[in-house]
C-alpha cells in the first residue's frame, strides 16, 4: 500500500462515519448519502496533497462535504422532504427496535428542516465544536449560536409532533 | 415530550454506517479518470479525422468557386470551436477548486458556472448550428455544377430538411428542457444562497 493510500485510509476511518451522518441528514436516504460520501472522499483523495500540512483536516473534509451536499443535483435530492426509504436505517437485527424507530423519526424531522439547518444540526449532534462549525459553514460564531438555538427548538418541536402521531 | 438532549441521546444510539470503504473510492477515482481520458481521446481522434478529411478535400480537390473553400473553412471552424469549448470547460472544472471556499462562495461559483453553461447550450448552439448550415450550404453551390443538379438538389434538400428538423424541433426542445432544468438549479442555488445570507 502506498503512503498516499495509507494516509487516505486513516483519514477515511477517522471521518467517514460523521460525514455519512451529515450526508444522511441532508439527503434523507442512504443511497444518496452513500453517493454524497463517495463524492466527498473522491475530492479528498484528489486533494490529499493539500491536506498534508493542515492542522484541522476534519474541518476541511466537512467543508468539502457541505459544499458537495449543497450543490448536489436536484434529481439526487429525490427524497429530501418526502417519505424516507425503508432502508434508511441499517439494522443489525431483523426487527425494527424502538430505538431504530426513534432514529428514523429523528432523520425524518431533520429532512423537514431547511438545507443549511440540516447541515448545522447534524454537526451539533455529532458534537463538533461551535468554532469549527462556524469555520465550516462560513458564518460568525455569534450568528451560529443564535441559529443553533432556533434549530434545536424547531427540531425538538417537530420530533415531539411526530412522536404524538 | 423530549428535549434536545434526549434527541442527541437517540442520535448517539444510531447504528447507521456507510456502505463504502476507502478502497472503493480509490478504484472509483481511477475508473472515472480513465473513462474521462478515453472520452476526451475519442472526441479528439474523431475531430482529427474530420479535420483531415476537410483538409484533404480543400487541398486535393481543385474547387473552382471560393464558396467551396469558404464553406469548408466554416465547417472546419465549427469543429474547432466545438473541440476548444470542450477543452476549456474541462480545464475550468479541473482548475475551479472552490471546494475549500466558504459555502456561500462555492454556491456563487456554481451559480455562475451553470449560467455560463446555459448560455453555451442555448445561444451559442444556435450560432453553431447556423454557421454549420451556412458552411454546408456554401459547399454545395459548386456541387451543383460538378455533380448535376438533381443529385445535389436531393442531397441539399435532405441536408436542409435535417437542419430544419434539428433547429425547429430538436434544438428548441433541447433549449426548452435545458432552460427548465437550469432555472430549477439556479432557483435552488439562490434559495441556498439566501439561507446562508440570512445568518449574517
Amino acid at each position: 500500500m502506498s503512503e498516499k493510500e495509507q494516509a487516505f485510509q486513516e483519514i477515511f476511518k477517522a471521518n467517514s462515519k460523521k460525514i455519512y451522518h451529515l450526508c444522511l441528514g441532508y439527503a434523507g436516504d442512504s443511497d444518496a448519502a452513500n453517493d454524497l460520501l463517495q463524492e466527498t472522499f473522491l475530492k479528498v483523495w484528489q486533494n490529499l496533497e493539500k491536506f498534508r500540512n493542515q492542522a484541522m483536516i476534519s474541518t476541511w473534509i466537512y467543508r468539502i462535504a457541505v459544499n458537495t451536499c449543497l450543490t448536489y443535483l436536484k434529481k439526487e435530492k429525490r427524497t429530501a422532504k418526502d417519505e424516507l426509504t425503508p432502508n434508511i436505517i441499517e439494522t443489525v437485527e431483523e426487527e425494527v427496535s424502538e430505538k431504530n424507530e426513534q432514529v428514523e423519526i429523528l432523520y425524518k424531522c431533520i429532512s423537514q428542516l431547511d438545507e443549511n439547518e440540516r447541515i448545522i444540526i447534524t454537526m451539533v449532534m455529532d458534537e463538533i465544536p461551535y468554532p469549527e462549525i462556524a469555520e465550516i459553514s462560513g458564518i460568525s460564531e455569534g450568528n451560529l449560536r443564535v441559529k443553533i438555538h432556533r434549530i434545536k427548538h424547531k427540531l425538538t418541536e417537530l420530533y415531539n409532533q411526530h412522536e404524538r402521531l | 415530550m423530549k428535549d434536545f438532549d434526549s434527541l442527541v441521546g437517540i442520535w448517539n444510539e444510531q447504528k447507521t454506517a456507510p456502505k463504502l470503504d476507502y478502497k472503493e473510492i480509490i478504484t472509483q477515482y481511477k475508473k472515472s479518470r480513465n473513462k474521462l481520458s478515453s472520452k476526451i481521446l475519442t472526441e479528439l481522434l474523431a475531430m482529427v479525422i474530420a479535420m483531415f478529411v476537410i483538409a484533404y478535400l480543400a487541398f486535393k480537390i481543385d474547387f473552382e468557386l471560393w464558396t467551396s473553400y469558404f464553406g469548408l473553412v466554416t465547417i472546419f471552424g465549427c469543429g474547432a470551436y466545438f473541440t476548444i469549448i470542450q477543452i476549456i470547460n474541462l480545464k475550468r472544472i479541473n482548475n475551479s477548486n472552490t471546494l475549500f471556499d466558504k459555502p456561500q462562495g462555492h454556491i456563487a461559483f456554481i451559480k455562475k458556472f451553470r449560467k455560463q453553461r446555459y448560455t453555451q447550450h442555448t445561444r451559442n448552439y444556435n450560432v453553431y448550428t447556423l454557421a454549420l448550415s451556412l458552411g454546408t450550404g456554401l459547399f454545395f453551390i459548386e456541387m451543383v455544377y460538378k455533380l448535376g443538379s438533381l443529385y445535389v438538389i436531393i442531397v441539399a434538400c435532405a441536408t436542409l430538411a435535417w437542419f430544419a428538423i434539428y433547429y425547429f424541433y430538436f434544438l428548441r426542445n433541447y433549449i426548452r428542457k435545458e432552460d427548465e432544468k437550469f432555472q430549477e438549479m439556479i432557483d435552488d442555488l439562490e434559495r441556498l444562497d439566501k439561507q446562508f445570507k440570512d445568518l449574517d
